[in-house]
């Protein structure tokens, strides 16, 4: 069965099964790898993507489950509100050491300031929990965040 | 510092249209080539008119910023642009020598081995341009990819004397660049790569993509030497997009049009192995083999000094556990591999490309010469892609099908079947007079040998796992007797292997802990304590036939930077204390201390502040060094308090994230850190900073009334709140 998804503003026919993981879908039917697979489980947070704005784990979406909603990667993240002020700050804080987490941080990241444009620490907190970096670059990741929020880019 | 280059390395200008001054570092006794002819190249740097100046690095960029700090070292001494700077990822064609990361050593090795070469070439440059300007060469300067003469004005782009250059005799003895020319070296930050990680399109090992390329899953024993006695290939190969299912030995292949449908097809596998043996090993009974083995006292590793005698002497006795642990970096291992035409080519995020290709030619039965590895961004290491058995996998896998495939290990693979940290056991012997303040030391220990998986001939070295010694026979304090004894054990049921600092991870945990065990019985401050029995410098063997030396010191000068900015001396409320912990990673001369300030009230632990004090001789990137400092902060705290591997019945039990434990944004405590200006040969950074974590954290814990923990991890004892 094909199915038609709209992903980062285009429509895609898709072959791959309904059962199959969004995760999946993008990195090898659509080669968007910059989606990262980090444990297929929903531990870890590499995989998020925004599905209508929202941040979501893309190893634990089906891609009949995505319906008709808007998919979001990393690859369009420059086009979100706040995404290319988060990339800045990214750059900026030198937030990344490996970086391999780092999709999933900035999508999470932006879909909070998408619903709350100026978060407090404990909204931070909460929103990027699901986000592992075995790096540590936790408190960069904050300080960009932080930075965006209040409007200094 | 001047250095002899004639016999190493060799100007040639490569012919045709391109003018191109290559540095081809060549056997010691190679003719030296006139200019104009046309050689095989074996060339690190390359540079052509305009400016274009290109830089092979033999080192992966891991999250250590290593790229970054070598292309500054390389600019810097060569006078090259950073900004248009191309570097390239050496792979393991013969002209770039051993491809390998690891031990923190690669500023330290480029330091010292790779700077002559670019300020040879700097010193060329400037002597064709000086002839060129028909001015003399003391005037010339090479800086920022521009070749300038001050008193004229004159000025032109780096590769414009390039092909003059090449008709030069290479200098014997460049002069090295001195600290107050340096324009990135002190300032460079961050990764080369960044723009890319944020956009989404940096390649890492899993993200190789090519045309016609599939995916493999592979079905192993979960317990080790299993022996496969059947699986059921038609439900597999009925799952959309599977395509070939085989044996090779003792594991099942899986290869697919797509990681999914690969890992769903090996679900329908049902394979069956059967376990001759390791099926009663679990965790507890390795720590059973270890405290067995712990007392006697194998080898003497190091023996100084006399035993102290005395009416007034006291003892002390600490037993210390460390248990297994997990690398869990965030990208599972992985390998693409094409096999065609006898030839093998394979791309992946991979520390040991030379000796990969060694072991793949040997699995594949090819020369090694068929053989080729390009190194891939890594997606996080920590040691875990040190090894070699999923790119020789691979590579089995893609000489039994056509075309391109790309094996992934699921999370769970990666756990399984990874090599872990080695687990030990320590007991730590004073004897001591606390008001003559004599001290003395006997150390004995256990721990299982990560040699004994690794490279079974390391260990004929010396007769013990010398690796297993690091941060044992080195310990620094002048106590005045001092006994090591090592015992090793093997374990292979478990799979070991290095994890981020190794073994140093263990002894600074026991040792560290057991220093403050000894202030507290001694009456004396832990600091204090310390700073007297950092004494004596200590020039001691620590890899084989290599002398380290130990300047007490810079450690001294670490501890007490440390303490001054956690403000160790100020007095702290009930259940509120600080506490220390020092290490010296004498293998790359690095000096680190850790001050960790909590409070402990009812069970759990507030970590209000960590103060980490690094002495790593020049900083090429002081931002990268704090950003190691930061993430063995986390690592090591993580380590503290739950790092753990529960095995059960031969099998790795702890396969994901829930049942490994990894610490999260708002668990991050506040972390300054205090790099000591230095004009000492740079040192390493990965590692350095992680022993002494944990310690510092536990010793913080005892003083300010919470448990001495002695067997790792915490978090059985203690919550983090």
């Amino acid at each position: 069965m094909k199915r038609t998804l709209r992903i980062n503003g285009q429509s895609h026919t898709v072959k791959s099964p309904g059962d199959t993981p969004l995760l999946w879908l993008l990195r090898d039917e659509l080669g968007l790898t910059g989606t990262k697979y980090g444990c297929g489980r929903g531990h870890c947070g590499a995989c998020t993507v925004h599905l209508d704005g929202r941040a979501a784990r893309a190893c634990l979406v089906t891609v009949a489950a995505v319906g008709g909603a808007a998919v979001t990667t990393i690859e369009h993240l420059h086009t979100r509100p706040r995404g290319a002020d988060l990339q800045a700050a990214w750059k900026r804080e030198r937030v990344p050491q490996c970086g391999y987490c780092q999709s999933g941080q900035l999508m999470s990241a932006a879909a909070l300031l998408a619903q709350t444009p100026r978060p407090r620490d404990r909204e931070i907190s909460a929103a990027m929990a699901g986000n592992l970096c075995r790096c540590g670059t936790y408190a960069r990741v904050k300080r960009a965040i932080r930075q965006v929020a209040r409007g200094e880019s | 510092m001047q250095t002899d280059l004639s016999r190493r390395s060799v100007i040639k200008a490569v012919g045709g249209a391109a003018f191109v001054l290559a540095f081809y570092p060549l056997a010691r006794n190679a003719p030296p080539v006139a200019a104009g002819a046309v050689l095989q190249p074996n060339a690190f740097l390359e540079i052509s008119p305009p400016d274009r100046v290109t830089l092979w690095l033999k080192k992966c960029e891991m999250g250590q910023h290593i790229h970054s700090a070598l292309a500054a070292i390389a600019a810097d001494e060569l006078g090259a642009d950073m900004a248009t700077l191309n570097v390239k990822q050496a792979d393991t064609d013969a002209r770039f020598g051993f491809v390998g990361t690891g031990g923190s050593y690669a500023v330290a090795g480029f330091w010292r081995r790779a700077r002559p070469l670019f300020a040879a070439a700097r010193d060329m440059l400037e002597t064709a341009a000086a002839a060129a300007w028909d001015v003399g060469k003391d005037e010339v300067k090479v800086a920022g990819g521009v070749i300038r003469h001050a008193a004229s004005g004159r000025r032109a782009p780096l590769g414009e004397f390039a092909a003059a250059a090449a008709r030069l005799a290479v200098p014997e003895q460049p002069r090295l660049r001195s600290s107050s020319e340096f324009l990135y070296i002190g300032k460079v930050a961050g990764h080369r790569d960044v723009e890319r990680i944020v956009n989404g399109s940096a390649r890492y090992g899993i993200d190789v993509r090519m045309p016609n390329m599939r995916f493999a899953a592979i079905a192993r024993s979960p317990v080790r030497e299993g022996v496969l006695e059947g699986f059921e290939r038609r439900a597999t190969l009925a799952v959309p997009g599977v395509q070939e299912v085989f044996a090779v030995g003792d594991w099942v292949a899986v290869v697919a049009a797509s990681s999914w449908a690969a890992q769903q097809g090996r679900e329908r596998l049902r394979p069956r192995w059967r376990y001759d043996r390791y099926g009663d090993v679990s965790s507890d009974s390795i720590r059973r083999q270890l405290r067995a083995a712990l007392g006697s006292g194998d080898h003497v590793i190091r023996q100084q000094g006399k035993a102290i005698a005395g009416s007034r002497l006291q003892r002390l006795q600490c037993d210390y556990e460390m248990p297994l642990a997990q690398h869990a970096a965030l990208e599972p291992v992985n390998a693409t591999a094409l096999v065609e035409k006898g030839r093998c080519t394979i791309w992946g995020p991979i520390h040991l490309a030379t000796q990969t290709q060694g072991e793949v030619a040997r699995a594949l039965q090819i020369a090694k010469e068929n053989v080729s590895v390009h190194t891939t961004l890594v997606g996080g290491s920590f040691g875990r892609k040190l090894e070699r058995d999923f790119v020789i996998e691979a590579a089995q896998i893609a000489a039994r099908v056509r075309g391109p495939v790309q094996l992934l290990y699921t999370r769970e693979d990666d756990m399984m079947h990874g090599g872990m940290r080695p687990p030990s056991q320590h007991r730590l012997s004073f004897s001591f007079d606390r008001h003559a303040r004599r001290f003395a030391l006997d150390y004995d220990y256990a721990a299982a040998s990560a040699w004994a998986h690794q490279d079974r001939s390391q260990l004929s070295r010396k007769g013990y796992d010398w690796a297993a010694a690091l941060g044992a026979v080195d310990i620094p304090y002048a106590f005045q007797s001092l006994r090591v004894r090592q015992t090793d054990i093997e374990t292979p049921a478990v799979r070991l292997n290095w994890w981020r600092g190794t073994y140093r991870n263990n002894h600074a945990f026991a040792s560290e802990c057991a220093m403050d065990e000894l202030a507290a019985a001694a009456g004396l401050d832990p600091l204090e304590l310390r700073l007297s029995l950092l004494s004596a410098d200590l020039s001691i063997e620590t890899f084989p036939d290599d002398p380290a030396q130990i300047s007490a010191g810079r450690l001294r000068r670490v501890l007490a930077l440390a303490a001054e900015k956690i403000a160790y001396r100020s007095k702290r409320g009930t259940g509120r204390a600080v506490g220390i912990a020092c290490h010296c990673y004498s293998d790359v001369h690095t000096y680190i201390a850790h001050a960790v300030d909590v409070t402990v009230r009812a069970g759990g632990v507030r970590i209000h502040k960590v103060v980490a004090a690094v002495d790593c001789g020049i900083a090429i990137s002081p931002d990268s060094v704090t950003a190691q400092v930061e993430g063995s902060v986390v690592f090591g705290l993580n380590s503290a308090l739950w790092d753990d591997v529960d095995v059960q019945a031969g099998q790795v039990m702890s396969r994901n994230f829930d049942h490994c434990r990894l610490l999260r944004l708002h668990e991050m405590p506040q972390i300054d850190v205090h790099i000591v200006a230095s004009e000492e040969l740079p040192g390493g950074i990965g590692e350095p900073p992680l022993p002494p974590v944990i310690p510092a954290f536990l010793n913080a814990v005892a003083r300010a009334g919470g448990p001495r923990v002695r067997r790792l991890p915490a978090g059985d004892q203690l919550e983090l709140v």
